[in-house]
């Protein structure tokens, strides 16, 4: 039971930095990916690449994962300079299918479909740890960093892109290097959880990467609260908790448990949307989340 | 000081490949209303976001009171003494008024002791702001939010203003209201403005030059009664 609700917390962590990586883009600048499992992904495989091939040390992995996730954000960012609102959803999209299909055919780097196994246990300067205590770490820093650049000139001009880009403009603020910066910290944010991820479970594949896997994440960043700093977390422990907690209630089968959780999703959604627009965390009375 | 605000020249521009603005020189002198107009596609906004550094011009050169700019980009040219008032208002609706003016004046780095004296002068221009000061920009009507975003430019104290468009939505008296206190700052602070619009009685009665844009070129330049002819400017138009 320990094991187990160690390993729930281990995910929890992770994909509470995703949300909160993938909530500084979409909160404080207003850039709607539906791509952020990519840079998930690319950060697992190049942190299990590195354990890999060099050593399973944790912060070497952390870092490789955020380099290539946080380099290759450009993908995303250079559509993010051209188009907007649903247009760079729809742009962001056709990111997310295409790494699918690359992830699942760019065997030297990825594993295939088959993935990569047989990641070792994580390191930290030569001492076996667990992956709980980083990713909780790398949760604090992250959300450290957030709270501070979101306070700083960084974030008020981050906002102001998000809120009228023409006058945000008019201002004399950089828009596109607000952008791409933003980008880039977020995906490197999200390449360091996938590097954790992939040593958690000492095995990747594609699956975690895919179209379900970025929606789910954005589900968590919207019913938690976009914009706000605690919201994507709250949203993560709520997501991921949920199902645990289906499990255990004896009168779901175990094999419909699947199918109730999807309901369960859809409806809270939904509801949360009409009387909660702003999320858990969320300012109603702004009608606009605020941290 | 040179007398001359801004002197462009053969200034081309362009999206992805498809050129805009073609070879385009002008200049606009201090005190100096010009009024520029054309239809839509003609290169208008594109020629303001040049000459505010939003975007960077292909080819061709412009000065800002003789002096070129360190270099091409909204930070450097505000710094020279230009302000643009962007198309389509320009405020952020989530904050209010006096926010707007904070984050602007904190942009341009202007010292907080002095911040007061700034917002004052901007209200002595345009007094109805005071009227709502404190409400959120997107509760404002059209009109004044384009009061709001003429103000948040005026804050830096400009030696030119870039209007574009600023009548979009505005009944004409409305439009008057707005435009003709800012008219005066010709006169009272020597400030040269450039007016694209496409009101145009309304902006001619208040330009002391115009000028015609199409497919990127200027295909006219003169004052505003050389187009009386109502003729003669739907011909331009």
């Amino acid at each position: 039971m320990i094991a187990y609700a160690a390993n729930l917390a281990t995910i929890v962590a992770i994909f509470a930095i995703l949300a909160a990586t993938l909530n500084f883009i979409v909160g404080y600048a207003g850039i709607f990916s539906v791509a952020h499992a990519v840079f998930f992904g690319l950060g697992a495989y190049a942190g299990a690449q590195v354990a890999l091939l060099l050593m399973p040390d944790a912060l070497l992995a952390c870092i490789a994962g955020a380099i290539v996730a946080g380099g290759l954000s450009l993908c995303l960012a250079l559509p993010a300079l051209r188009v907007r609102g649903e247009y760079f959803v729809a742009a962001s999209l056709g990111l997310q299918m295409m790494a699918t299909t690359l992830f699942s055919e760019a065997k030297a780097f990825t594993g295939g479909i088959g993935g990569l196994v047989g990641i070792p246990r994580p390191t930290l300067f030569g001492i076996e740890v667990g992956v709980l205590p980083l990713a909780l770490v790398a949760l604090a820093l992250i959300l450290f960093l957030t709270a501070r650049l979101q306070r700083g000139a960084f974030g008020r001009t981050l906002q102001s892109v998000r809120d009228a880009e023409s006058a945000a403009e008019a201002l004399g603020k950089n828009v596109a290097a607000a952008k791409t910066l933003a980008m880039a910290f977020a995906c490197a944010g999200a390449g360091i959880a996938g590097a954790l991820f992939a040593l958690h479970l000492s095995f990747v594949n594609v699956e975690s990467f895919t179209m379900d896997q970025s929606v789910l994440v954005m589900a968590m960043v919207i019913i938690g609260g976009t914009g706000t700093l605690w919201g994507p977390v709250v949203g993560a422990i709520i997501l991921l908790s949920l199902p645990s907690g289906l499990a255990f209630l004896p009168f779901i089968p175990p094999t419909e448990v699947g199918a109730v959780q999807q309901i369960i999703y859809g409806l809270a959604m939904t509801l949360l949307m009409i009387f909660r627009p702003a999320g858990l965390v969320g300012d109603l009375s702004k009608g606009r989340a605020t941290s | 000081m040179n007398d001359t605000a801004i002197q462009a020249l053969g200034l081309s521009a362009g999206y992805g490949g498809r050129e805009v603005l073609q070879d385009v020189s002008l200049s606009l002198k201090a005190g100096e209303i010009l009024c520029l107009i054309g239809h839509n596609g003609a290169g208008k906004s594109t020629l303001l976001r040049v000459l505010f550094g939003l975007h960077r011009p292909s080819a061709g050169n412009m000065r800002v009171f003789g002096q070129m700019p360190a270099n091409y980009t909204p930070a450097a040219l505000g710094a020279a003494g230009v302000a643009l008032v962007p198309e389509g208002r320009g405020v952020f609706p989530d904050l209010t008024v006096d926010e707007i003016f904070g984050l602007a004046l904190w942009s341009a780095g202007v010292a907080k002791s002095a911040q007061r004296e700034r917002i004052e002068e901007v209200l002595e221009v345009l007094p109805r702001i005071r009227e709502f000061r404190t409400r959120r920009a997107g509760t404002l009507s059209g009109g004044q939010q384009q009061m709001v975003s003429i103000g948040r430019a005026l804050l830096t104290r400009p030696k030119v203003l870039l209007l574009d468009e600023p009548s979009i939505g505005l009944a004409p008296k409305l439009f008057q209201d707005l435009i003709r206190p800012i008219a005066t700052l010709r006169e009272t602070r020597g400030m040269a403005i450039l007016l694209v619009e496409q009101n145009v009685r309304e902006a001619f009665a208040i330009s002391d030059r115009v000028l015609v844009m199409r497919s990127g070129k200027f295909i006219f330049e003169g004052a505003p009664s050389d187009l009386d002819d109502h003729a003669k400017l739907m011909e331009l138009f």
